[in-house]
């Protein structure tokens, strides 16, 4: 069977698209690879209801703070991965923070304090896409605020992190919803 | 349309300009005509309200199925849509351009379920443009009708949008490119419909972009006497190297369309008109906005008049019409003179609408046509 050449450029230009999605297939496989640390989690107002179904939060860092005002924070995790010793530093520089023993990896917080001067990553890891169904039970049961909600967060070697998974009183989104 | 017809039809017989027959020859090849283009506009409806069903079930997030089941699925959709088009024969053109259609938004739900899936906050701006870029060489190669090329027009538009907001959200540089692209893209459609290749490999294609490309350039010419007069002089900080550029770019692109005169006039004082705002800009002036728009309307009427257009030669003078009662409302300022402008504008408004046709047919024989 002799394919024309035409077909084959056909055929070149239908998988292109593909190539694309493969692209963002790898990328997405490839942000879940590493250790994923649990960081509690709480409500947050207002709701930006033009975001779809997106549960907004806050994340609850130690209340004491090494990170100095008006300097980059980071987030250092250690310890074991579900319960991890997380703690915020000041972002010196990457040597630094390679030589700390409480920091075997860090995510730099970039955004701008909240409203109660908490360091928070930028906006995209303050969200989390849920099913639509669910999605006024999760909101009003983080609000209520007595359930422990946490955010399964998995840092890269960047300093960039991908949010994985969702908590509810320690078992996955998807358990919690078959219970 | 049909209805319109058949009372012209109506009209022509009883006054003996064609006979019954040519009548019935006109009407059923109109019906015919009318049949595609329902079929077409049915085809677009089917194919969007799929593609909105997908969407939405996306963006449900069902938790039921496993989240690779999901791409799986979603997978062996694409595949098999991209397969039928290789598939399908050419002369099956409506099914085919559907076929097309399907895998560029299939394509877009896919990236949006893959986004969900993995929690991806990724870019929009270059997903969109990324999306766009790789799905135009198979719209190209297997498209060929209007159900084709328009989603694929206007996912261009909106990458361009997207782009520019993203790369160029300094003040200035943003306007400035904002400026050249409401020259430069209807410029570039124009441009790009009368290239050889394009006419004899897909003449739909070359129809619509050219079509797209004047109305755009039409209604971009129309809007900075409306708006742009606050915005055009005081924002645009290298205001004359944005002009230069508009018109550097205005007059290669008129020599270009040296085979087609008519659109060469079109373009070239379309052109003209959407950067004298940008040059008289300091000046701010109600009465040369009100000139400006008036005198690129009386422009558009003459161009209509040309293509025995007679319905932009109709809706040209009414929108000069009322620019000219819009007039009224800036010129009185003083509460007692807006009192009075006020009557006289409303008097102005009901006696032009009662007399409107008679206005109408007094442009129409002003510029040569009956």
């Amino acid at each position: 069977m002799t394919i024309s050449k035409q077909t084959l450029w056909g055929m070149v230009a239908l998988l292109l698209p593909f190539l694309l999605l493969g692209m963002i297939l790898f990328q997405g496989v490839k942000s879940f690879e590493g250790t994923e640390y649990r960081v509690r989690i709480t409500g947050y107002d207002p709701r930006d209801i033009l975001r779809g179904h997106y549960l907004q939060f806050r994340y609850e860092w130690p209340s004491v703070s090494q990170c100095k005002p008006n300097q980059i924070c980071v987030a250092c995790f250690a310890g074991e991965p579900d319960h991890p010793q997380i703690s915020l530093k000041s972002f010196i520089d990457a040597g630094t923070i390679a030589h700390d023993q409480l920091c075997a990896v860090h995510w730099t917080l970039n955004a701008v304090a909240d409203a109660k001067d908490i360091p928070q990553p930028s906006a995209e890891s303050l969200r989390f896409y849920i099913p639509e169904l669910e999605a006024p039970t999760l909101e009003r049961l983080l609000r209520v605020n007595k359930d422990r909600f946490d955010i399964g967060v998995v840092p890269h070697a960047d300093g960039t992190a991908t949010v994985k998974n969702l908590y509810i009183n320690n078992v996955t989104l998807s358990d919690y919803l078959k219970q | 349309m049909i209805g319109r017809l058949n009372r012209q039809l109506h009209l022509w017989t009883q006054q003996n300009l064609i006979t019954e027959t040519q009548a019935n020859n006109i009407r059923a090849f109109e019906q015919g005509r009318d049949k595609d283009r329902s079929k077409r506009g049915f085809a677009m409806v089917g194919v969007t309200a799929i593609l909105i069903g997908v969407l939405s079930l996306v963006a449900s997030n069902w938790s039921q199925i496993p989240a690779a089941m999901k791409i799986i699925m979603h997978a062996i959709l694409n595949v098999g849509v991209a397969g039928a088009i290789l598939k399908m024969s050419s002369d099956k053109i409506m099914i085919k351009d559907i076929l097309v259609t399907a895998l560029f938004g299939l394509t877009l739900t896919f990236i949006a379920l893959l986004g969900q899936i993995f929690q991806l906050h990724g870019d929009m701006a270059v997903t969109i443009s990324l999306w766009t870029l790789l799905c135009t060489p198979f719209i190209w190669i297997f498209g060929r009708g209007v159900i084709a090329i328009t989603p694929w027009l206007v996912a261009v538009f909106v990458s361009l949008g997207l782009i520019v907001d993203k790369f160029f959200s300094i003040e200035d540089i943003w306007q400035s490119l904002l400026s050249m692209m409401m020259l430069f893209v209807p410029l570039l459609l124009i441009l790009v419909s009368h290239i050889e290749t394009i006419i004899r490999e897909r003449p739909i294609f070359a129809v619509v972009m050219k079509r797209y490309g004047m109305v755009l350039l039409a209604i971009m010419a129309a809007i900075p006497p409306l708006f742009f007069w606050d915005i055009a002089g005081d924002a645009l900080t290298d205001k004359w190297m944005t002009v230069s550029v508009m018109i550097a770019g205005l007059a290669v692109g008129t020599l270009a369309l040296q085979s087609d005169r008519l659109v060469q006039i079109f373009t070239a004082v379309s052109g003209a008109f959407l950067i004298i705002p940008f040059i008289l800009a300091p000046h701010n002036s109600d009465l040369f906005s009100a000139i400006l728009f008036m005198g690129y309307f009386a422009f558009l009427a003459w161009w209509g008049a040309r293509q025995n257009n007679t319905s932009l030669i109709d809706w040209s003078i009414r929108l000069i019409i009322f620019r000219l009662i819009i007039v009224y409302f800036e010129v009185f300022g003083f509460l007692a003179a807006t009192g009075l402008g006020m009557i006289l504008t409303g008097a102005i408004i009901l006696i032009t609408l009662r007399n409107l046709n008679k206005i109408t047919s007094w442009g129409r024989r002003l510029l040569g046509q009956a």
